[in-house]
């Protein structure tokens, strides 16, 4: 039988302090890197413009970008695809984006056309739905967080299901501002991967939350916090194995998922961490603090 | 332990239905070539792509009523009828085409050329028979608009409006498409002065190549249609066959008008010989034919050097009639056919990947057990993708991410149950004893965790659109899948082989 991890005895709970000051200082550089750089918004959320060309021939930002002032678009995004002969070209201004769009491909036809581009997508979105699309995204998530808050108070208690509503709010911001670091694209599909972030997440909540549900009973009478602690012991292996194949299966589809699905597997990634580890040291450390302030009366 | 021989039974069921719903997808996709009526049968019960892997259109329209009359919902319904059978003519496999909020209508194609479609969908295709001015009149008309502006040169008018027209092959006059502006600003200042007599306007032709230069006829026409669209009962594309050079190997349409136009058409035709009759698309002037004679059958053509897919595209929107008002697409994700199968390569390889280390691993980690709860995932993609072709389900390239996240998830499960039962068999439970409580323990958390995950999929099926429902779909479905595959196929197993055998020493 091989066993990675043998009967851990770690005092988590002792360390939660380190987790404070970890958790504190994301919480504030992801604040302030949501300020100062702000989400770059994909055309889902900010309306406008989106072009997908590939080229059979190399070819240069700066001839697409000359091609494009002809049709007065020398401000549009141009960005190569690292490593491939594609060029995802985006619009400046929101207004009319479908007529941006059949510009572009129209100037690009006939400007390269013995190095025809293949049209590999194309997606134009007018402000006002993008507007929509954001305030139902917004609804989403918080609908989603909110249910999870009382599916948990449901199943355990109240302490647990304030303090995994917390700890969402908290891997969400965390893995938002590492999308605003790393220049990616909020898109719809991100937000999928938000809200699966939010499942799993909680998912791992609930199996510590069990293990001390199930232990109340055998541990009578010993403190809270020695309870947890001995809990998350007890769910450690599972943590570490499940954690560890998860985030390999997304490493597989982050490198060889295509660029499609990249940044869906980056934002699981990202949130897959930050979300097992604040299961213990956002959940249980608030969960422990709460008790330890104001001990709930003992039956 | 009881029941053993139903729950082995179940198992095989499943295993059954798994391999059945799945065949027709691997079939489909793995055959090169395939009769087109198998393939069409197949297609039918096999995993349906969504158009982020096919490749497609999906495009939000809304109803522009700025200049139309009448109640948008109506509209809305009335231009979604038009649509439908616009597309349904075309020959879509499996469109889909959804009211939207009140003024919006969605339409998806999958695999289509999407100029094509977007013609075919956009265009208003509204046809009218106008009567044209005769030349002399037109003539004076340009004089007296030469006047106007006379003495009036401002930086926009410098020069006189005659001067602007060139003829195109001797019958027709044009207008080179740089002075277009020009040409238009002044023709509406004219028409409010009423230089322009208010029962006639001006109309252009397409944009065409004359002598090297893109020019554009222009017509002066009667303003109200002798006949329009309304009139038609078929409309057909036929390859030309005259002699006139520049029509050589094009295409053009053959109306057939419905019995009652028929004979206003003949009384038109008999009353104007050696006029001209324009027929007019959009307000932009198809051709404009002499009259020579009484045209009694209610047949007319509208002659345009049409490309033949062109014309077939232009018959269909006849046949279906004109949207009651324009629409204007305020959404649209396009995938081109080279992403789409780029995207379910990559995806498959990236999922096989990960699903061979997942699957190794379970194995080496906990051997015999491990096996069977690999048995148990495969299980569960099979009946995954079955389920999910059985229902129509959408698999989408998130939808793949999904089936790999669901893998994630089994093997939790499948951590939290085997963990659960080493744990049991270290404070020397025996083997039956630490299956039967590893399994009943681990059940709530596996339980509430798929619950929660549900929960999530839930708001993203309802909020999402396109292939973030199909994501949803896949992990709900994948969950339910999970739930039945990593806890009851397990267990089932692991209890009969340990009944069976009397297993004294549990590889796990």
């Amino acid at each position: 039988m091989i066993e990675l991890i043998k009967n851990p005895n770690l005092n988590f709970m002792d360390w939660r302090k380190y987790g404070y000051i970890f958790s504190g200082t994301m919480i504030v550089l992801a604040v302030l890197l949501l300020i100062i750089r702000g989400p770059r918004l994909g055309v889902d959320f900010s309306g406008g413009a989106l072009v997908w060309v590939k080229f059979e021939k190399p070819t240069e930002t700066s001839d697409i970008r000359i091609s494009l002032g002809k049709i007065g678009q020398v401000q549009a995004s141009i960005q190569k695809l690292s490593g491939t002969n594609e060029f995802v070209i985006r619009s400046v201004e929101k207004k009319d984006p479908a007529k941006f769009g059949e510009e572009v491909i129209e100037q690009l036809m006939r400007d390269f056309s013995d190095n025809p581009p293949d049209l590999r997508a194309k997606e134009t979105v007018e402000p006002k739905i993008s507007a929509e699309l954001t305030r139902d995204t917004i609804y989403a998530v918080l609908l989603a967080l909110l249910l999870m808050g009382i599916y948990v108070w449901f199943r355990f208690d109240f302490r647990f299901g304030a303090a995994s509503v917390i700890s969402l709010f908290h891997d969400i911001l965390i893995t938002i501002s590492a999308l605003v670091l790393t220049s990616r694209e909020f898109t719809i599909p991100v937000v999928g991967a938000l809200l699966t972030i939010v499942g799993y997440s909680i998912n791992d909540t609930i199996v510590i939350s069990d293990r001390i549900r199930e232990n109340k009973k055998k541990l009578r009478g010993r403190p809270l916090r020695e309870l947890i602690n001995t809990s998350i012991n007890e769910t450690f292996s599972r943590t570490i194995l499940t954690g560890s194949f998860v985030i390999f299966t997304l490493f597989c589809l982050f490198f060889l998922g295509g660029p499609v699905i990249a940044d869906f597997a980056f934002t699981l990634i990202v949130g897959l961490i930050f979300g097992t580890y604040s299961s213990t040291f956002v959940v249980c450390a608030i969960v422990v603090e709460w008790e330890e302030k104001f001990p709930k009366k003992k039956k | 332990m009881r029941n053993i021989g139903l729950r082995v039974g179940v198992v095989i069921a499943l295993i059954i239905i798994g391999l059945y719903t799945f065949y027709p997808t691997i079939k489909l996709y793995t055959s090169k070539q395939l009769p087109k009526d198998e393939e069409n049968a197949l297609l039918k019960r096999a995993i349906h792509l969504g158009l982020d892997l096919k490749g497609g259109m999906h495009l939000v329209l809304e109803v522009d009523t700025t200049n139309v009359k009448g109640n948008p919902s109506d509209l809305r319904d009335r231009a979604m009828e038009i649509i439908k059978n616009r597309i349904d003519e075309f020959g879509v496999y499996e469109p889909m085409i959804e009211k939207q909020s009140s003024s919006r209508i969605l339409v998806q194609l999958p695999g289509v050329d999407r100029e094509r479609a977007l013609n075919l969908i956009g265009r208003i295709a509204h046809l009218e028979f106008k009567l044209a001015a005769d030349e002399q009149r037109t003539s004076t008309i340009i004089k007296d608009i030469d006047k106007l502006f006379e003495g009036k040169d401002t930086m926009a008018f410098k020069e006189p409006f005659s001067s602007y027209i060139i003829s195109v092959e001797r019958v027709d006059i044009g207008i080179d498409m740089r002075d277009e502006d020009s040409v238009k600003a002044m023709t509406a200042q004219a028409q409010a002065q009423g230089v322009i007599p208010p029962d006639l306007e001006f109309l252009f032709g397409p944009r065409e190549i004359y002598e090297g230069r893109e020019v554009k006829r222009f017509y002066l026409l009667k303003k109200e249609a002798e006949l329009t669209g309304d009139a038609i009962r078929d409309a057909k594309h036929l390859p030309y066959q005259g002699q006139e050079l520049q029509y050589t190997g094009s295409w053009y349409i053959q109306l057939e008008l419905k019995r009652e136009a028929a004979r206003k058409f003949a009384s038109i035709t008999g009353k104007n010989i050696n006029k001209r009759l324009a027929i007019v698309l959009d307000n932009i002037v198809q051709s404009a034919p002499y009259i020579r004679e009484r045209i009694p059958q209610g047949r007319a053509v509208i002659q345009g050097r049409f490309r033949p897919e062109e014309a077939r595209d232009l018959a269909i929107v006849l046949r279906a009639g004109a949207l009651p008002a324009p629409l204007k697409v305020i959404e649209e994700r396009s995938v081109g056919p080279s992403l789409g199968r780029d995207s379910i390569n990559m995806g498959i390889r990236a999922s096989f990947v990960g699903a061979v280390f997942v699957i190794l691993f379970m194995l080496i980690y906990y051997s015999l057990s491990g096996f069977v709860a690999d048995f148990a995932l495969w299980l569960n993609i099979i009946l995954l993708i079955g389920i999910l072709s059985a229902f129509r389900g959408t698999l989408t390239m998130p939808g793949i991410a999904g089936i790999a996240l669901t893998i994630g998830m089994a093997v939790d499960a499948n951590i939290l149950i085997f963990e659960r039962i080493r744990e049991e068999l270290r404070i020397g439970k025996t083997i039956r004893t630490a299956i039967s409580q590893g399994f009943s323990r681990a059940w709530l958390a596996i339980f509430d965790s798929n619950v929660t995950t549900i929960i999530s999929g839930i708001v993203l099926y309802i909020f999402g659109t396109g292939p973030i429902r199909g994501f949803a779909l896949t992990l709900m479905i994948g969950l339910i899948t999970n739930l039945i595959c990593a806890v009851f196929v397990t267990k089932a197993i692991l209890d009969y082989f340990t009944l069976k055998f009397e297993v004294t020493k549990l590889r796990i």
